[in-house]
């Protein structure tokens, strides 16, 4: 406990410290790292951050679902319990992989999909109460207490990213709250970025070991995303509509 | 020239409470169904993850595109000063009322949380087409409601033409908003046109006419008022310049997406029927087109057929059939076809329907809520008209002279 | 190392609810007319006063300071008042009587629909243990080190 404590304030001496003497080299990385990713319960979201994440393609595995059953998991998505009923129609699908060939060149690419949590989201334009949102930094989701259930964001995401709460959810994951009749999709896992950790498709890749997903702050360029993007480089899935998503992927 | 006056109809007979017992018996429907929708979910419709606009809206939109059309009679009066149409004003001014309180009655049930209407009418996004569209729905009331007030009103009467002009602009506008709701959805090929919103306020002023020629005819034919042909015959011409002008833009809409490489695919889902757009291809000829276009405009200017109401009323109604088709082929049709996200890419794994046409098969309980709209727009005119007077005594040609000064 | 500290932060977070509750199942019932389950802790963030009449101010303020700037204070939220007022794997269900905030809603005839969407009972500590990441529970720990 009283490590904690100290742990504390010498993460507020490091901030200040950081901030003042902007530069110097003693503070170690791992401690720099921390700080950028861990806000204080109390603070809101900031514009000094937006949360994105890189796939690279190559090392997606064709067939494997490892990201897509950890998203269920975590947020508590399960497929209907009603029987003769078509649950890929209706069932909620925050991930899913898609595998695709170049029509040309016959290159096969597997990736997943999800909400690109763009910067000029078309959801959050069209949705009239304003409950499609996109926090300051850059995470967009449905706030589900003014949601209609209109799904007029649904006619407009150009990455079919949201799905509609077509029944009744049984016993929601306390942190990530879900019900019939509104309209969500993928929050980044926002209940783990806000606390400092990593979105669990990506947690779920690693342990997989492929490592084809890396999340991180676009707006530091000391973070690995932002590092292997200046690097190699990602591309937004529709581009030409001038999103910019926050999610890119390397390979197609 | 005789003085035309207003007069309520007498609503005792028997033919009178049998339709407004055929319209509860509908809206009655509407509402069970709408009690079995949300009570289990939307999964009991056949709206899903790929479909997310179902019937309900081919009714809604339609009915809502129909309001604005509805007031053209009222318009031409006021605004464009054309005696004839004069004592029709209030009726079509009623009627558009009641088409719009039916479509959003079904917009409003059909939505994932009916319960939260008043947080949808508290919290406004100011750059969505919808909430536009719920201000523009609200103003339209206020503004027809006024001009219905100023034509019943004698004391007003001075007013009329300024508060009909400010209604016919309300309703371009409207219309123009709802048509939006497709032309700036950027992601579906189908939509993402400016021309949708001029496309739908020209459809509105076919369907509208298309269903105030029958609730005019029907109600003098049941209420044995005299209807002359020069008012009726006025409407079915221009019920034909109307249902041409729609081809018209129909056409300019296809071409423009033919020209454009990217949105062959989209054509020819629509067009040729391929892809799994085979419905969707015979919704647009055989309905749109054929039902909908080609044979009512046949009906309308055939020489033979001048003067038969009942030939009139079928045009009419297969406008109508058309204009659910047009919804059925915009709305569905628009949403079945597959997103291009990978351009060049064919999906070779999807659990989402990436790339693939998505099947709708709309279920009992979303086409009921449809027809219940339509009613409660009906009952609104049935029991409208028997309240106040909005129907004129009489309409024959002796006491109608287009070449004369009405009043 | 790491999976010891959880183990024990959590079996002491567990030994300080069992001694609440203890504590709590002590005290009488609030009211002649109602049964309102039992907290863990016998005292609430605020009065009990200004709780019963502005508890619904609190978790909205909340609920729109978490949901759209990502503030998560513990005081307010309506997780921590499940937490503390409904029973780990408790049998009662929002909607039944013996649920903490059914039981008053349904006496005062106020409908509420939070838990349409939000989790009704606590999250079983099965549960918690799949959710956990280390970065997350350090700071969870650390929260816990400054309120002491």
């Amino acid at each position: 406990m009283s490590k904690e404590t100290i742990n504390i304030s010498r993460r507020g001496f490091v901030e200040k410290t950081a901030t003042t003497f902007a530069g110097i080299s003693i503070v170690p990385g791992v401690f720099l790292h921390q700080v950028a990713n861990a806000k204080p319960a109390d603070q809101p979201a900031t514009a000094d951050n937006r949360w994105g994440m890189l796939i690279d393609t190559n090392k997606c595995a064709s067939g494997c679902t490892a990201c897509v059953s950890a998203c269920n998991e975590e947020n508590g998505i399960k497929t209907s319990d009603h029987p003769n009923h078509d649950n890929q129609t209706t069932t909620q699908q925050w991930i899913r992989k898609v595998k695709l060939r170049d029509k040309q060149t016959g290159h096969v690419v597997s990736l997943p999909m999800m909400c690109q949590h763009c910067e000029h989201p078309p959801c959050v334009d069209v949705c009239p109460t304003g409950a499609s949102m996109k926090r300051a930094d850059g995470i967009v989701m449905v706030d589900r207490h003014i949601c209609i259930g209109c799904r007029y964001c649904m006619m407009a995401c150009p990455y079919k990213a949201r799905s509609f709460a077509h029944e009744t959810v049984e016993d929601p994951k306390e942190y990530a709250p879900r019900g019939k009749g509104t309209v969500e999709s993928c929050t980044l896992c926002v209940h783990r970025v806000d606390e400092g950790g990593t979105p669990a498709c990506v947690e779920a890749c690693n342990e997989a070991e492929h490592g084809a997903m890396i999340f991180g702050d676009l707006k530091d360029p000391n973070s690995a995303i932002s590092q292997e993007l200046k690097k190699h480089g990602g591309k937004q899935i529709r581009a030409d509509l001038g999103l910019n998503t926050g999610v890119r992927y390397q390979g197609i | 020239m005789k003085k035309i006056h207003l007069q309520e109809i007498d609503g005792n007979s028997a033919g009178y409470v049998g339709l407004l017992a055929l319209l509860g018996a509908f809206v009655l429907g509407a509402l069970g169904s709408t009690y079995y929708m949300e009570h289990n979910g939307h999964w009991v419709t056949g709206m899903n993850n790929q479909i997310v606009w179902g019937m309900p809206h081919v009714f809604a939109v339609f009915l809502i595109v129909a309001a604005s059309g509805a007031l053209n009679v009222a318009s031409i009066s006021s605004v464009f000063n054309k005696k004839i149409y004069k004592p029709l004003a209030p009726l079509s001014a009623l009627l558009s009322l009641a088409l719009l309180a039916g479509g959003l009655m079904i917009l409003v049930l059909d939505l994932g949380r009916p319960d939260r209407l008043l947080v949808a009418m508290t919290y406004y996004n100011f750059k969505s087409i919808f909430a536009w569209n719920m201000i523009l729905y609200n103003g339209f009331f206020l503004f027809v409601g006024i001009y219905l007030w100023t034509m019943l009103d004698r004391t007003l009467k001075q007013y009329t033409r300024f508060a009909g002009f400010t209604a016919f602009i309300w309703r371009l506008i409207l219309t123009t908003g709802t048509g939006s709701i497709f032309g700036f959805l950027v992601a579906r090929s189908g939509y993402d046109m400016a021309m949708m919103a001029p496309m739908f306020v020209i459809m509105s002023f076919s369907f509208g006419l298309a269903i105030f020629i029958l609730v005019l005819m029907a109600s003098y034919n049941w209420t044995d008022r005299p209807l002359g042909d020069v008012v009726v015959n006025r409407l079915r011409k221009l019920l034909g310049v109307f249902i041409a002008a729609v081809l018209y833009f129909v056409i300019v809409y296809h071409l423009t997406n033919l020209y454009a490489t990217e949105h062959h695919g989209y054509e020819a889902f629509i067009l040729l029927g391929e892809n799994g757009g085979d419905s969707y291809s015979k919704m647009f000829w055989i309905g749109q087109i054929l039902l909908g276009s080609l044979v009512p405009l046949a009906l309308v200017y055939a020489p033979a057929l001048q003067n038969s109401r009942k030939t009139l009323a079928v045009a009419s109604i297969l406008v109508i059939l058309g204009g659910l088709a047009t919804m059925y082929t915009i709305i569905i049709g628009g949403q079945a076809y597959p997103m291009e996200m990978f351009p060049g890419m064919e999906v070779l794994e999807t659990t989402f329907y990436d790339g693939q046409a998505t099947v709708y098969n709309p279920t009992l309980a979303e086409t009921l809520l449809g027809l219940g709209g339509m009613a409660v727009a009906m009952i609104i005119v049935a029991v409208g008209i028997k309240v106040l007077g909005f129907l004129p005594q009489r309409l024959d040609d002796a006491s109608i002279d287009p070449h004369h000064k009405a009043d | 190392m790491l999976q010891l500290k959880q183990l024990m932060h959590k079996s002491l977070l567990a030994m300080l609810g069992s001694a609440a509750l203890a504590a709590s199942s002590v005290a009488v019932a609030d009211s002649a007319l109602l049964d309102i389950a039992k907290a863990k802790s016998d005292q609430c963030v605020e009065d009990t006063a200004e709780m019963r009449t502005n508890h619904m101010e609190k978790i909205l303020h909340q609920r729109d300071k978490t949901m759209r700037e990502g503030i998560r204070t513990k005081q307010y939220s309506l997780k921590e008042c499940i937490n503390c007022h409904v029973e780990e794997n408790s049998q009662a269900r929002a909607g039944d009587k013996d649920h903490f905030c059914s039981s008053c809603h349904s006496y005062a005839a106020v409908t509420i629909d939070c838990f349409q969407c939000h989790a009704d009972r606590p999250a079983p500590a099965s549960r918690n243990s799949v959710k956990t990441s280390s970065l997350q529970e350090s700071t969870d720990t650390s929260e816990t080190g400054v309120s002491q």
